[in-house]
């Protein structure tokens, strides 16, 4: 149980700094990357929070899909406020924690995913919620749960999303394309 | 079990940071950015709910994948809008995009 | 030793087991790649270091390259130009979790299996944008790019001939899908599932004819132009990993997994691994590269329609018995 706590605790601290560093970083693509790792440190808090099928799908769609559009647009639009807006001259302390940053992350990254891995192999053994609950029904919330809901009761809901998604992509079409022809 | 209330004190947390990022920012891809940290947030938060005190299993879950989706379909199309922005007017500062008060 | 330790142990060893088998076998695919590329132009590819086939080339190769000085270019972003190459081998160990070997040799075999390794393939193309970026090159940014522009073109229709096959298998776990395969294989119901897949795959490992994002005849080298070293190293790695878990993959999901008469399971998951390996090298190195107008239109023109349609009669036809 409390390696549980322990875990979420840690996920937190981890997504609230990325989310903080996403809104303070000069430069805008540090602050997608930024952005990229909150999200998946909250993908980490679904885990914990025994919603595996979420949690996959947040790695899916917002880092699959929304993070690397939002690269993608950053870097098809090369404008100089994308580039980064430049340190003060004077804040030599902030530079100097800036330029530390990237020695501290690779050096992070290779434990810390390490650890993901580790705890991914053997998550219930080392004591952490199981990755299914027992519903108030008393049977797990499986993915077969969700769907079932996904596709009887919320069955409208779910294809007026479809005719949304559908028509986003239709407008992000015309919106983006050339005018020249 | 970790506490509801510090679920909801993180999903807060994260919302205002959001709140604050996209507030704080001219550049409209940052706004966009901060717009997506809170849409996490409250997806945390119905799951957290759906979790603790639900009535019928998987529901909160089901809320979230659609906040999601509609997460996804904002973004591209908000995106659109920067890129085609960024080529007619060389900039995507939002204080300088006012053509539709005149 | 209380128990989380000691299972925590026990991950760490399938953890070091995963990690030693990552990199002996990009090693070995290498030097694969390079005999069969050597075969196919009429060459004889490495035979001086271990002969007489040059086993030791690429050992020799990365020792080389681990010894070489450690470059950052000079107007590089140092933080993304660090990160990426970690980025792209953590992406490309987390897929090995959920690989069956054989029978009750997986790491960890989840129920989510096939989401999973979707997700976790999606995280290669983040690596690479940082790469392409972070090196402050316009070779560089053009290749990252191409590959964002690529992968967003080709993952829907490798997600689409993946639930296909979920369909039949009524599972999202990897072992449950090759076990339902003991009858038949996949690929036998699933022919158009298995040609959209193993295309899509191709472009999503970034592999000729679809290696647009590092074509080297027009971009240097694409997203690792100033990449050297050992960073490049890793690079280098990765993709070969990724290669080998993807091939893996589509045998999981169409070609019957570690399934086979008269030989163990191990042995057949590795035969036909290898088997889909090398005709993707056999292509890589017979076809030439595709333009990106093509590539795009190819995927979203013809592969997409093609998964869906081939989605919807596979959905309709387990219903219908």
């Amino acid at each position: 149980m409390t390696g549980e706590i322990v875990l979420f605790l840690l996920l937190a601290v981890f997504t609230l700094a990325a989310a903080a560093w996403s809104v303070v970083a000069p430069k805008v693509v540090h602050a997608a990357l930024g952005l990229m790792t909150a999200f998946l440190g909250v993908a980490g808090i679904y885990l914990v929070l025994e919603s595996p099928f979420l949690a996959v799908v947040q790695v899916l769609i917002y880092i699959g899909a929304i993070a690397t559009m939002i690269l993608f647009a950053i870097m098809l639009s090369d404008l100089p406020e994308i580039r980064g807006e430049a340190i003060p001259a004077g804040e030599r302390g902030t530079r100097r924690a800036y330029a530390a940053v990237p020695r501290w992350l690779a050096r992070l990254i290779p434990p810390a995913a390490g650890l993901a891995f580790l705890l991914l192999i053997r998550w219930e053994e080392v004591g952490l919620p199981a990755l299914s609950r027992p519903g108030p029904a008393g049977a797990p919330i499986e993915i077969e749960d969700l769907a079932r809901l996904l596709f009887n009761q919320y069955a409208l809901p779910f294809e007026a999303l479809s005719v949304l998604i559908l028509s986003a992509l239709i407008g992000a079409l015309v919106l983006a394309r050339k005018e020249s022809e | 079990m970790v506490p509801q209330s510090w679920v909801l004190v993180f999903t807060a947390a994260l919302f205002g940071l959001g709140l604050w990022g996209s507030l704080r920012a001219t550049n409209a891809v940052r706004i966009l950015m901060g717009i997506e940290l809170m849409l996490n947030a409250i997806n945390v938060n119905l799951v957290a709910f759906n979790r603790y005190l639900a009535d019928q299993a998987g529901q909160g879950q089901v809320f979230a994948l659609f906040v999601m989706t509609i997460a996804a379909a904002e973004a591209a199309v908000g995106l659109a809008i920067f890129v085609s922005l960024a080529r007619s007017y060389k900039g995507i500062n939002v204080d300088k995009i006012n053509i539709l008060k005149w | 030793m209380s128990k989380p330790l000691l299972e925590l142990l026990i991950a760490g060893i399938k953890f070091a087991l995963v990690l030693g088998f990552v990199s002996v076998n990009a090693l070995f695919l290498i030097w694969l790649e390079r005999k069969v590329s050597a075969r196919i132009q009429n060459r004889m590819g490495p035979i001086y270091v271990g002969r007489p086939q040059g086993w030791l080339q690429t050992a020799a190769d990365a020792l080389k390259l681990l010894t070489k000085e450690d470059i950052i270019p000079a107007g590089a972003d140092r933080l993304t130009f660090v990160v990426a190459p970690a980025v792209l081998f953590t992406s490309a160990v987390l897929l090995f979790v959920v690989i069956p070997f054989g029978p009750g040799l997986i790491v960890r075999d989840l129920k989510l299996g096939v989401a999973y390794a979707a997700a976790v393939s999606g995280l290669a193309v983040i690596s690479l944008v940082m790469a392409g970026w972070g090196s402050n090159n316009k070779y560089s940014l053009v290749g990252a790019l191409r590959s964002a522009s690529q992968m967003i073109s080709y993952e829907v229709s490798l997600i689409l001939a993946m639930l296909s096959v979920v369909i039949l298998a009524g599972s999202l776990s990897t072992v449950e899908i090759v076990e339902a395969q003991s009858r038949i294989w996949f690929i036998a119901l699933q022919p158009l599932g298995f040609l959209i897949y193993f295309i899509a795959l191709l472009a999503e490992l970034n592999r000729a004819p679809f290696d647009l994002p590092e074509a080297e005849s027009e971009l240097v080298a694409g997203y690792n132009t100033e990449y050297s070293g050992m960073r490049w190293a890793i690079f280098f790695l990765a993709e070969y990993a990724n290669l080998f878990a993807g091939s893996a993959l589509a045998v999981t999901l169409f070609l019957g997994g570690w399934q086979g008469p008269w030989l163990p399971p191990v042995v057949w998951f590795f035969l036909k691994t290898f088997l889909v390996i090398v005709v993707a090298m056999w292509l890589r190195w017979t076809l030439p590269r595709v333009r990106p107008d093509q590539l795009t239109s190819l995927g979203w023109k013809l592969l997409l329609p093609a998964a869906l349609v081939n989605l919807g009669v596979t959905g309709f036809l387990v219903l219908a018995g």
